[in-house]
């Protein structure tokens, strides 16, 4: 006699014996399960069980809750939103421009230096002897332009590519060269008077992201393919990835409850749909998306039946988007980019009544009571107070 | 005998032609299909979001049969381009205006009702990355089940205040669409449970799944079984 509280999950990045995938190739695609409802208990698909759940002659199963994976459903606006910050990510908007140039008058004394125009056409310096900032990084160069009777001197900064760009800068940093510094740089640099070279950073100079209006992919319509890349961002919403041709931020999941041959959520219409959406119901449950939805009595399991949680997934919410040969869980072969694996979830919640404690679920059942741990518990009051 | 908590998810997801990928109007569907693309609705047009030619349709518009009895308990939407509902029963439309007209704004607003429920308000103007945080929820207070009687028909109308542009592509780039949604919960009481279900309403009780067994135990106690 045993009342016991549930909770099965599931997950897609699983092995069958429920330990993580060893191998990510060994994930499963979009296109293996597209629109196809398969069972989370004998699937063959993330965790399983070795046999299709169902109760015995003394059991009673009452399912109290049932969770998956919720979906985002955003505006056109709102991707273009999620595209321009993971565009502003990967174009870190303190690091210094590859072809950022000094503006001469304001910022580069010139009175002190001579040029040296038989000599090489531009010197490299050193890092700044002292910088009123925390920027690290990115060089700095000095060119020669006009002509040996009216020496101009512009300075280059130099990003750009992994490990140019420096980061850490901001606007009104003061970057200060010693006038020994400078000379030591090159030929380029002849004579001094002591003058330092100062550059005060400015807006220009800094990298910002810019506001895009289309999401370029490449691919065969109608299946188009996503892919990140250095250049192009990780689509990402709150707990998943943002397909940029549905507009929906998730795998747009459903699970459907099985009770022998008969699905639990049927349409008005009489024809079998894919069941309750994760987005109504979902796991995690987080700010962003609260359950909408609760079974207002417990579906109850009787006695000697089958019973199944089938799930169906409708929209392409992995990383790289129309891929067939990318999985949920894949590894990057290009180690610059970070693409987060996605992840298919579900939960079943449910009691289960056993022995004694079966027959007076099925008693309740009869009396049109709620099959409920405290009713159950009530109704063995009642017998022993001999009132029933 | 039954009674079940159900739901329909409605969405403005088409099926994909070469044609509509540059205009934006994807045509309707039977059921749900794989990667639905957003597609276009004009200011103002009412879309039955159980059986319309926008998105996933069912092959019949919604009715209670003689032996059901159906409780609409919450008619939600998305907030994206100014997203509304209106429930109609028959040709009767919920939550009118105070001097009994009924028109487009008059409708269940999603900022009331929102689906899911904490979306972000910036989901609809597209500063949500940059500002996370305004999250909204269902008003529950306005949260009140509608009944469809044995024979009646039923729609849940989505109305948008504003445009609803459908995702586009010119050659190897996409301009993205809005998707807007319904969701709406629903009790179907069938059988004996739609006679009891009619009769707490003649009675002035709220119909529910526990006010339904709880006439059950009358009845029985009347017969002379146990009552709670």
């Amino acid at each position: 006699m045993s009342m016991r509280r549930q909770l099965y999950e599931w997950q897609i990045n699983r092995q069958t014996n429920g330990y993580p995938l060893v191998n990510p190739t060994d994930g499963t695609t979009f296109e293996q399960i597209a629109g196809i409802p398969f069972s989370i208990f004998t699937g063959g698909i993330g965790n399983n069980i070795t046999m299709p759940a169902a109760t015995t002659a003394t059991q009673f199963v009452a399912i109290d809750n049932m969770r998956c994976s919720p979906s985002f459903f955003l505006s056109g606006a709102g991707v273009m939103a999620v595209f321009n910050t993971g565009a502003s990510t990967l174009n870190d908007p303190t690091s210094i421009e590859e072809t950022s140039e000094i503006a001469l008058a304001s910022n580069l004394p010139n009175a002190g230096f001579s040029i040296n125009t038989g000599g090489s056409g531009n010197t490299t310096l050193s890092a700044p002897d002292t910088n009123t900032g925390t920027g690290t990084g990115a060089r700095f160069r000095i060119t020669a332009s006009g002509g040996a009777a009216s020496p101009n001197l512009t300075a280059q900064l130099l990003g750009g590519g992994p490990g140019l760009g420096g980061s850490g800068y901001a606007v009104g940093d003061v970057l200060t060269w010693d006038a020994a510094t400078v000379i030591a740089s090159g030929p380029l640099i002849t004579g001094a008077t002591g003058a330092s070279l100062i550059y005060t950073v400015q807006e220009a100079d800094l990298n910002s992201y810019v506001d895009v209006t289309q999401v370029p992919f490449t691919g065969a319509q109608p299946n188009p393919v996503y892919s990140p890349s250095a250049t192009q961002p990780e689509l990402t919403f709150q707990t998943t990835h943002v397909n940029p041709f549905t507009s929906i931020a998730g795998p747009m999941m459903f699970m459907q409850l099985l009770i022998n041959t008969t699905s639990y959520f049927n349409e008005t219409d009489g024809t079998v749909g894919p069941g309750l959406p994760g987005t109504a119901s979902p796991c995690p449950e987080t700010a962003a998306c609260r359950s909408t939805f609760e079974f207002e009595s417990p579906v109850y399991i009787l006695p000697g039946q089958q019973w199944d949680v089938q799930v169906t997934v409708y929209n392409d919410s992995r990383g790289i988007i129309g891929d067939s040969t990318t999985t949920y869980n894949y590894s990057v072969s290009d180690p610059s980019l970070t693409v987060t694996p996605e992840d298919l979830c579900c939960l079943v919640q449910y009691t289960l009544y056993d022995g004694p404690d079966a027959l007076i679920a099925t008693k309740l059942v009869e009396m049109g009571i709620a099959v409920r741990p405290e009713n159950v518990d009530w109704y063995k009051r009642q017998l022993l107070e001999g009132t029933i | 005998m039954s009674a079940r908590s159900v739901s329909r998810l409605w969405l403005n997801g088409g099926r994909y032609t070469a044609a509509a990928a540059t205009t934006g109007d994807y045509p309707g569907t039977t059921g749900y299909i794989t990667n639905p693309r957003p597609t276009n609705i004009t200011a103002g047009q009412a879309t039955d979001t159980f059986s319309d030619s926008v998105g996933p349709s069912l092959t019949m518009p919604t009715a209670a049969t003689a032996t059901q009895f159906i409780v609409i308990e919450k008619p939600l939407c998305s907030i994206n381009q100014g997203g509304r509902v209106k429930p109609i029963v028959n040709t009767t439309a919920y939550n009118l205006n105070p001097d009994g007209t009924s028109n487009d704004t008059s409708a269940f607003p999603g900022l009331s009702y929102p689906f899911p429920d904490g979306a972000e308000l910036n989901d609809a103007t597209g500063s949500a990355a940059g500002n996370p945080g305004q999250y909204i929820y269902s008003m529950n207070k306005l949260n009140q089940p509608i009944y469809i009687l044995p024979g009646q028909t039923f729609q849940n109308k989505f109305i948008p205040l504003q445009g609803v542009t459908g995702v586009t592509n010119t050659g190897d780039a996409v301009t993205p669409g809005d998707s807007v949604n319904s969701f709406t919960t629903f009790s179907v009481y069938d059988g004996p449970d739609a006679l009891i279900a009619s009769k707490l309403v003649e009675m002035g009780y709220p119909v529910s799944m526990s006010n339904v067994d709880w006439y059950k135990r009358q009845l029985l106690a009347e017969a002379g079984g146990a009552s709670q």
